[in-house]
């Protein structure tokens, strides 16, 4: 067997990227160094030249050589590397929908939850409130559609999104999970409480999965708490 | 295992679906295809049962699972066919696959994009020269592949992969670029730099399933036309 690899993960604790690539070193327990990089002011010249030049993280540099950028493709690769750590179905069908979830919550859910989160406008209030409620109960519908099978922990029975094993899709989405409540923290004033299960039945498989999630182990060691995500981000608002 | 039944919708004139055309000829899927016309909006069936969004490519998988998006379509094609291996089975060679496709979508292909079909031609000399940027860098990642030891064309060698299926659809198109606009394509004669770009873009053009699932230039220079502003 090849001798083990140098790993080195350029990461910011509040980039919620950033975050995928710290919760697979964590699932994997895969020996790294880490090294902080300031996101709010220009990045150094040695970081644009040898390690991103496009500026971002999270980017893995291996064996002081190779490095690899973009979030899901460094949690993938890390996935790749420890196939015991469960982490990647190996069902095609599984994997396709892990894809999905994880590209849809992209393009579609977190557009809104942003838009629900920080816009203090209070003129359109109800109607961002209510486009973040719609786009959370598609990414429901996404869950309860889940492909089942007979592997252990991805046969559908709850509370992760293929079963009771942790996989890629909550581990790619654990951090922008992990700020669904701040909407209720920033925006309780203009009106907004999320439902619970009871309130609407269409969001219970949503609330079951985020509950679960944000209070994975992993998850509530590495990623800031909610108090931590409160105070970076109260300056947001506009 | 049975293979799962498979229906594709798709349209010929489409890049994205193309990435699953070449995977279902690579992998010798059986599978039916439905045509979907992009030049009307879409019937109401297709967004109800099928894609909400209305774009193809979508496989239809055992008459009940839906699959969006041709990196997913294709993908999960090549998971049910590991004997095709179009897919790495190496860690860093899959990162590697997965980065190249990115990187293309995200620098290259919106540069070449305007490039091909600004209509004012000092604006569109102006961004071939962006393009040839982008495409020194793209040329980086070809020649930092890691092959593991193979020769050949392909971006990991000797082998056609994953992420030459990908890109493939849109180095098809990319003699769009001199069509229009007065800006003329890209030869080796002129950028010696970008060899290993070129080599590789010809390699993968001369594959059977990319001839068959590219149409006739002529029908995708004056499709194209609306891009044209």
């Amino acid at each position: 067997m090849a001798a083990p690899h140098k790993f080195v993960l350029y990461y910011n604790r509040f980039c919620p990227f950033s975050a995928r690539a710290v919760l697979a070193m964590a699932e994997t327990k895969q020996p790294h160094d880490a090294i902080s990089i300031d996101i709010n002011t220009p990045r150094p010249d040695w970081y644009l030249k040898e390690v991103n030049p496009y500026g971002q993280v999270p980017a893995l540099k291996i064996d002081d050589k190779d490095i690899v950028l973009d979030s899901i493709i460094v949690a993938e690769y890390l996935s790749d590397l420890h196939p015991e750590a469960g982490l990647f179905p190996t069902d095609p069908l599984q994997r396709a929908q892990t894809r999905y979830l994880i590209q849809h919550w992209g393009a579609r859910t977190q557009p809104a939850q942003h838009k629900a989160t920080f816009s203090l406008d209070p003129s359109d209030a109800s109607s961002r409130h209510q486009d973040y409620i719609t786009e959370l109960e598609k990414v429901n519908n996404l869950l309860v559609n889940a492909h089942k099978t007979s592997e252990p922990g991805l046969d559908g029975n709850g509370p992760y999104f293929l079963g009771s094993r942790f996989t890629f899709a909550d581990l790619a989405l654990a951090s922008f999970l992990t700020r669904v409540p701040l909407v209720e923290v920033f925006q309780g004033k203009l009106g907004f409480k999320l439902p619970t299960k009871e309130e609407n039945q269409n969001l219970a498989r949503f609330i079951e999965w985020k509950d679960a999630v944000i209070s994975r182990e992993s998850v509530v060691e590495k990623l800031p708490s909610k108090e931590e995500l409160i105070e970076v981000y109260e300056k947001n608002l506009e | 295992m049975t293979n799962p039944k498979l229906v594709l919708y798709n349209s010929n004139l489409c890049p994205y679906a193309a990435r699953a055309v070449i995977a279902l000829a690579e992998t010798n899927a059986e599978h039916e295809v439905v045509p979907i016309d992009l030049s009307v909006p879409r019937p109401e069936w297709y967004l109800k049962d099928i894609n909400p969004y209305g774009q193809v490519p979508a496989l239809k998988v055992d008459d009940k699972d839906i699959i969006l998006e041709s990196l997913f379509v294709a993908e999960y094609i090549a998971d049910l066919h590991p004997e095709s291996g179009l897919l790495p089975s190496d860690p860093l060679q899959r990162a590697q696959t997965r980065y190249l496709i990115h990187h293309w979508g995200a620098r290259v292909q919106p540069v070449h994009h305007k490039a091909s079909f600004t209509l004012d031609a000092t604006e569109a000399a102006k961004h071939r020269e962006e393009l040839v940027v982008e495409l020194e860098k793209f040329n980086k990642l070809l020649v930092n592949a890691h092959r593991n030891g193979s020769e050949g064309g392909y971006f990991l060698g000797d082998k056609f992969t994953f992420a030459d299926l990908a890109i493939a659809p849109f180095l098809a198109r990319f003699f769009l670029l001199g069509e229009y606009n007065g800006n003329k394509d890209i030869t080796l004669e002129e950028f010696p730099q970008l060899k290993r770009f070129l080599e590789w873009k010809e390699t993968i053009l001369q594959r059977a399933s990319i001839q068959k699932s590219t149409p006739a230039k002529e029908t995708l220079s004056t499709s194209y036309r609306k891009w044209l502003k």
